[in-house]
């Protein structure tokens, strides 16, 4: 009954330990220097990792390369001089991707940086046109050149057309880089950058235009049109529209045979669709602007060698609003990214839009029929500021971005408290049960152990082997007296000790005993109920082995008589 | 050596962290003077004064005290960064002013936008040798010269969340400034946690020690300011050991009273 209240009394405190130390399961850690590194003046070095950041020492001369790269890249523009520009543009390019990654990494996407980043963004696609459009109307003047030496006036037309498309277009890309000068020159200003190469830029960009401008009126002036007995007309009604509109292109093929007849129409010089006359030698087709930058285009149709005027339409750009929901997704972790994409009320088809978690894009996905979109991601345990964006020039829409939405992902079942605590609980329990029931098994007969013999001075512990048969405690006798012939009378009694401590050791359970002196183990040993013999075994031992004392043969006799008397001792014991 | 710590924020006494003990002891090491009456102040030309996040502000004749301590050519340098300060700079005449707010920066020593790394712009006594200095939540100053100030990639985290949001700017700030009054300097300083234990311990953090240094050796007197400034608290025991300590007739009864009590229990044979 006492034995039961002492486990009680045991078993209780235990328990309420481990409930108190449970709390702590997921992170043991009771203190740490970051728990009290906070006051509201300052905060303990030593609880941050020290990582001497000095961004200003990298982005600024990037944002000072990016605007010296403008400059020399429209400069060889102008010269023509395309293969330089093609070299400057890919480092330009690459400078921007450098900003690009900076700007999302410092997470500085409501700063002044992200407008700087945004508007070069633009400038990157701006400067890549003008040099396609430069080096294409370029090879048009070698094109004219020969189409006029082979006398082949269709093709010139067809020439005269295209530089006219490319005049548009680039005034049309001129106007978008000046509307954005005003802002690069003040962000770059307020962050000291020099702004003169890219002023230069813009400057060089204009005499680019005036230049092309000036080329194409000469060409126009003096192309003429093919002879042919037919002629094309063409207007676009309106002249104007946004998104979803729909365009009305018509015209009329006036000449013999009128009706049935195949015409082409081209938008900004590529092929658009073809139409068929109606018996009167009409035409019409419906333009849906859809995916389609915003600004000018050229329109014009073409029935065999006979070309129309060209005429033009606007496409202007619409502000578009963007949603973002977020709900639990399938999987622990996931969550799901749903919203709708609209201009002015009217869905977004095939858009792309970007999930951003913290500035840092991580998902992306395409608006269906609807302007709906909806995809699940993963994110690790943390407090993410979500939003969804789109900005995609390929559509006359203006780019947007939803309401942030902070979410928080709470730390798989895994790594719950809870569970930690559970877990410590049960595999506590389970090892009580192990130990009490361990304890309560019957000790093991005697006989069937006893200690491996070792004649190493240094063995650590005794193994716990089968019993050593008779013949071997006559060879420990026959060891003993081995060593005595050969004057190592010291080693001899000390393998008779060796032998007797680890017997008595295993039977009477006493942990240790090699790493014990003599004394100790005497000490150890005095309820055993042999105690005078080994008592006097001992002094003997401790005289010879300590002492230096060579013991006679009575002496011996009566030491290896103490041993055997020991030893049977300790087998009746048993 | 302390006998007893408080754990009061720029406490001279505090020696965990947050403490000033560490530069409170460099100061006396090289015979810094506790200012703890304006009084104090009397006759004192060339000095230098220096109060650490002060949390009083000055009456009418603390106000006068100081200002004539200023014109006689001595030098305040003042550590704030709650704005506590801009009463004492208005009194002492100074046009500098503290901007109270959580200055930070892309540009930081530790991985903490508060940890702002700020660069030197101009010479004075005050920053020789000093090129760039690691500041812990700073305020921001305006008026004055500025002397040190933070890069462009910097701004003032109104809501606290170490994130620059659309409604705070980017923007270079001043975080040290000098003026002359009178015939003396004010030096303002808008972190007085470069005073802490764990900034003075730091390790080749930036400038910093430089500029301690510059303050500590600056072949002046130097007067530690323990009437307005912080580094004066000593609450609890520390209180209670401090006045035991400085006061003599209490320290003599206390020995006293130890020993008697030894000796009792001595002849008692208690131990």
């Amino acid at each position: 009954m006492k034995k039961r209240a002492a486990w009680i009394l045991l078993a209780i405190p235990a328990l309420i330990f481990l409930i108190f130390i449970a709390q702590y399961a997921a992170s043991p850690v009771l203190y740490t220097v970051k728990d009290d590194s906070v006051t509201s003046s300052h905060q303990n070095p030593e609880a941050l990792k020290q990582i001497s950041r000095e961004q200003s020492e990298t982005v600024l001369p990037l944002m000072s390369e990016i605007l010296g790269s403008t400059g020399t890249l429209v400069l060889n523009i102008k010269l023509k001089d395309f293969d330089s520009a093609e070299r400057d543009l890919k480092e330009y390019m690459e400078r921007s991707r450098q900003l690009d990654r900076m700007v999302i990494n410092l997470d500085m996407s409501e700063t002044e940086l992200a407008e700087f980043r945004r508007n070069n963004q633009k400038n990157v696609q701006s400067l890549e046109e003008l040099l396609n459009d430069t080096r294409r109307f370029d090879e048009l003047q070698s094109l004219e050149i020969r189409y006029r030496d082979e006398n082949r006036p269709e093709l010139l037309y067809s020439v005269m057309y295209e530089g006219e498309t490319l005049r548009s277009r680039v005034a049309e890309n001129f106007k978008g880089y000046q509307s954005r000068s005003d802002a690069m020159v003040n962000t770059s200003t307020k962050f000291e950058l020099d702004t003169a190469a890219y002023e230069e830029s813009v400057e060089d960009f204009e005499e680019i235009v005036a230049a092309i401008d000036a080329e194409q009126e000469t060409r126009s002036t003096t192309t003429h049109a093919p002879a042919t007995p037919y002629r094309l007309s063409i207007a676009v009604t309106p002249d104007h529209g946004v998104y979803r509109d729909r365009l009305l292109i018509a015209g009329n093929l006036t000449g013999r045979t009128i009706a049935g007849q195949n015409i082409t129409l081209f938008i900004d010089s590529k092929t658009w669709t073809t139409t068929t006359t109606d018996d009167g030698g009409g035409y019409k087709a419906a333009f849906a602007i859809d995916r389609i930058r915003a600004g000018k285009h050229l329109v014009y149709a073409v029935y065999g060698s006979t070309y129309s005027d060209v005429v033009t339409f606007s496409v202007l750009p619409l502000d578009t609003a963007l949603t973002l929901a977020v709900t639990e997704g399938t999987a622990s972790g996931n969550r799901t990214f749903s919203g709708n994409l609209t201009a002015a009320g009217m869905p977004v088809a095939g858009a792309p839009v970007a999930i951003t978690a913290d500035g840092k894009a991580f998902l992306s996905a395409t608006t269906n029929s609807a302007g709906s979109y909806a995809l699940e991601g993963h994110l690790e345990a943390g407090t993410y500021r979500v939003r969804a964006v789109f900005d995609a020039v390929a559509f006359p829409l203006n780019a947007s971005e939803s309401e942030t939405v902070l979410i928080e992902i709470a730390p798989s079942l895994l790594e719950s408290p809870l569970l930690i605590s559970a877990g410590i609980l049960l595999l506590t329990a389970l090892g009580a049960v192990w130990y009490v029931r361990r304890r309560r098994q019957p000790a093991p007969a005697p006989e069937e152990v006893s200690v491996a013999e070792t004649e190493d001075e240094e063995a650590p512990a005794p193994v716990v082997v089968e019993r050593p048969p008779v013949e071997e405690e006559e060879n420990i006798l026959a060891t003993f007296a081995r060593l005595a012939g050969e004057g190592s009378i010291s080693d001899a009694v000390h393998a008779l000790y060796l032998r007797l401590a680890g017997s008595i050791a295993v039977r009477h359970r006493i942990d240790g005993h090699a790493a014990m002196t003599p004394r100790e183990f005497l000490a150890a040993c005095r309820s055993i109920s042999c105690i005078e013999t080994l008592t006097r075994f001992i002094r003997r031992y401790e005289a010879v082995r300590y002492g230096g004392a060579v013991p006679d043969d009575s002496e011996r006799q009566e030491l290896v008589a103490w041993f055997e008397d020991l030893m049977k001792e300790e087998a009746g014991s048993d | 050596m302390h006998l007893a710590s408080t754990t009061e924020e720029y406490s001279r006494y505090n020696i965990q962290w947050n403490g000033t003990s560490i530069f409170s002891d460099l100061a006396e090491e090289r015979g810094a003077v506790e200012v703890r009456s304006p009084d104090d102040l009397a006759g004192y030309t060339g000095a230098c004064l220096l109060l650490i996040a002060p949390d009083t502000d000055f009456d009418d004749a603390a106000a006068g005290a100081y200002r004539s301590f200023l014109e006689r050519g001595n030098t305040i340098v003042l550590a704030d960064d709650f704005g506590t300060g801009n009463q004492i700079l208005g009194a002492l005449g100074s046009e500098i002013r503290i901007l109270p707010g959580n200055l930070s920066s892309m540009d930081m020593e530790y991985s903490d936008p508060h940890t702002v790394i700020a660069y030197r712009t101009a010479n004075a006594t005050l920053v020789d040798g000093v090129e760039t200095l690691m500041l812990n939540r700073p305020a921001a100053l305006e008026g004055g010269e500025i002397l040190v100030q933070t890069s462009i990639l910097s701004w003032i985290d109104a809501d606290g969340n170490r994130h620059i949001d659309a409604a705070e700017t980017l923007g270079k700030y001043g975080v040290v400034a000098r003026e002359s009054v009178g015939a003396g300097e004010i030096y303002v300083i808008s972190d007085p946690s470069l005073f802490i234990n764990t900034m003075v311990g730091l390790d080749s953090v930036r400038d910093n020690h430089r500029l301690i240094g510059n303050i500590l050796e600056g072949g002046r007197p130097l007067l530690l300011d323990a009437v307005a400034s912080q580094t004066r608290a000593d609450d609890g025991i520390a209180g209670i050991l401090h006045t035991v300590k400085s006061t003599t007739l209490i320290k003599t009864t206390l020995i006293c009273t130890v020993l008697l009590l030894g000796a009792y229990a001595f002849r008692r044979k208690i131990f």
